[in-house]
């Protein structure tokens, strides 16, 4: 019994113990009721199957934005912008769109951004924007679609205080629409995502021309 | 003394399917989802029922299926097990529910008393029965060794003395046993 050969090894003792402290409880799991499967079906089956594959609807938006067509063609385009982003070909048996740094993470809020009321921005320009739980952290993703900066200006993405007392510059837009935020910075407080048009005029200010906005769900 | 195996034979998917349905999730067809919901539904539920109380946990389990159905991409079998992924889900949904709600003192009828619910309890409670699955998960001849030697603190010798098994099978069949279980509680952490 004192055999070393015959004795387990610091890690396996460590394991068999975590497995003693299991709860009688942890080995008795239960079966959902029978009508939370017909719930997930409902809801699975009012959505479109190339919208279900794409995150960007806030998780709170589930059950309120089944089956809306107009989310549903926007997936559409964001699928293709996201198949470019990642240069992996969809619908073949790809694992993952993003790499494997990026993989198995979580949207945690997501809104439709659009430039519906914003002086001086074209109509009809739409992007989603995605909180993604990383194993590093909190990431923002913002989808721009297809817009792209004027000659002569860039595109900014910002968050915003609800009450637009400040607000928090992630730079310019990038090609893989992936913000990391800053440290510390709570997101509630900064729910308002905007994307600007900016001049080279060296002023770090926001220029005032926004051209896609939305609010994250708290 | 070489009595035989007096086991409980597995009533749960074999590891192999189990490692199936994660390979094909991502890009399966809808029915996948209801292989997953078959295969983990209970394990995602009564988490859901121990943190949240069974009022709110049918409506965090379908939010859990829904969200790894949409997001069921960003799923990859080479990094962490379906099981793991899905308990994520749900810890996430769970605190958010416990946040949204300001539900922090839960009364599971299925206790004795009222207890009160951290992040810590309901990380702490997800780790418990994500290695009670992963055990659950393993050829049931490793198990029951594995389960000799955490429950009944046996040796290896000891073990192999009750079983009739040789050492070296005895001692390779829970060390890679163990092995197996450390991988998947760290993949579920990530």
């Amino acid at each position: 019994m004192t055999d070393p050969e015959s004795s387990y090894s610091e890690r396996e003792l460590e394991l068999l113990a975590s497995l003693r402290d299991l709860e009688s409880d942890d080995w008795q799991l239960d079966s959902p009721p029978a009508h939370v499967w017909a719930g997930i079906e409902r809801a699975i089956r009012e959505r479109p199957a190339i919208e279900a594959a794409l995150p960007s609807v806030a998780d709170e938006g589930v059950a309120n934005q089944r089956g809306s067509g107009r989310v549903a063609s926007s997936r559409r385009w964001w699928l293709v912008a996201a198949s470019i982003v990642a240069v992996v070909c969809v619908g073949v048996g790809a694992v993952a769109l993003f790499d494997g740094d990026n993989a198995n993470e979580v949207v945690v809020a997501a809104t439709e951004l659009s430039s519906a009321g914003l002086d001086g921005a074209p109509e009809g320009l739409r992007g989603d924007a995605s909180v993604i739980e990383t194993t590093g952290g909190q990431m923002i993703e913002v989808d721009i679609g297809n817009l792209r900066p004027a000659s002569g200006e860039f595109l900014e993405v910002w968050l915003i205080r609800p009450d637009v007392s400040g607000m928090v510059s992630l730079g310019t837009a990038r090609p893989d629409g992936r913000y990391e935020l800053p440290p510390g910075m709570r997101l509630a407080d900064f729910p308002i995502v905007d994307v600007s048009t900016e001049p080279y005029d060296g002023d770090p200010v926001h220029s005032g021309a926004s051209l896609l906005r939305g609010v994250l769900p708290s | 003394m070489a009595e035989p195996l007096r086991l409980v034979p597995p009533l749960r998917l074999m590891p192999t399917e189990t490692a199936e349905l994660d390979a094909t999730f991502t890009d399966g067809p809808p029915d996948v989802l209801r292989h997953a919901y078959d295969r983990h539904s209970s394990l995602v539920y009564t988490f859901c029922r121990r943190s949240v109380g069974p009022e709110l946990a049918n409506d965090v389990t379908q939010e859990v299926f829904i969200t790894a159905w949409k997001q069921r991409h960003r799923f990859d079998p080479g990094r962490g097990v379906l099981a793991g992924w899905l308990v994520g889900i749900a810890r996430y949904k769970i605190l958010e529910a416990l946040r949204r709600r300001q539900l922090y003192l839960i009364d599971d009828r299925s206790l004795s008393a009222a207890r009160l619910v951290s992040p810590d309890s309901v990380g702490a409670l997800a780790d418990r029965l994500v290695l009670a699955d992963a055990l659950g998960e393993l050829p049931w001849r490793t198990r029951a060794l594995i389960t000799m030697a955490f429950h009944e603190q046996l040796t290896h010798a000891e073990i192999s003395e009750r079983t009739g098994l040789p050492l070296g099978t005895v001692k390779s069949e829970i060390r890679r046993g163990l092995e197996r279980l450390r991988r998947q509680m760290d993949q579920s952490n990530d």
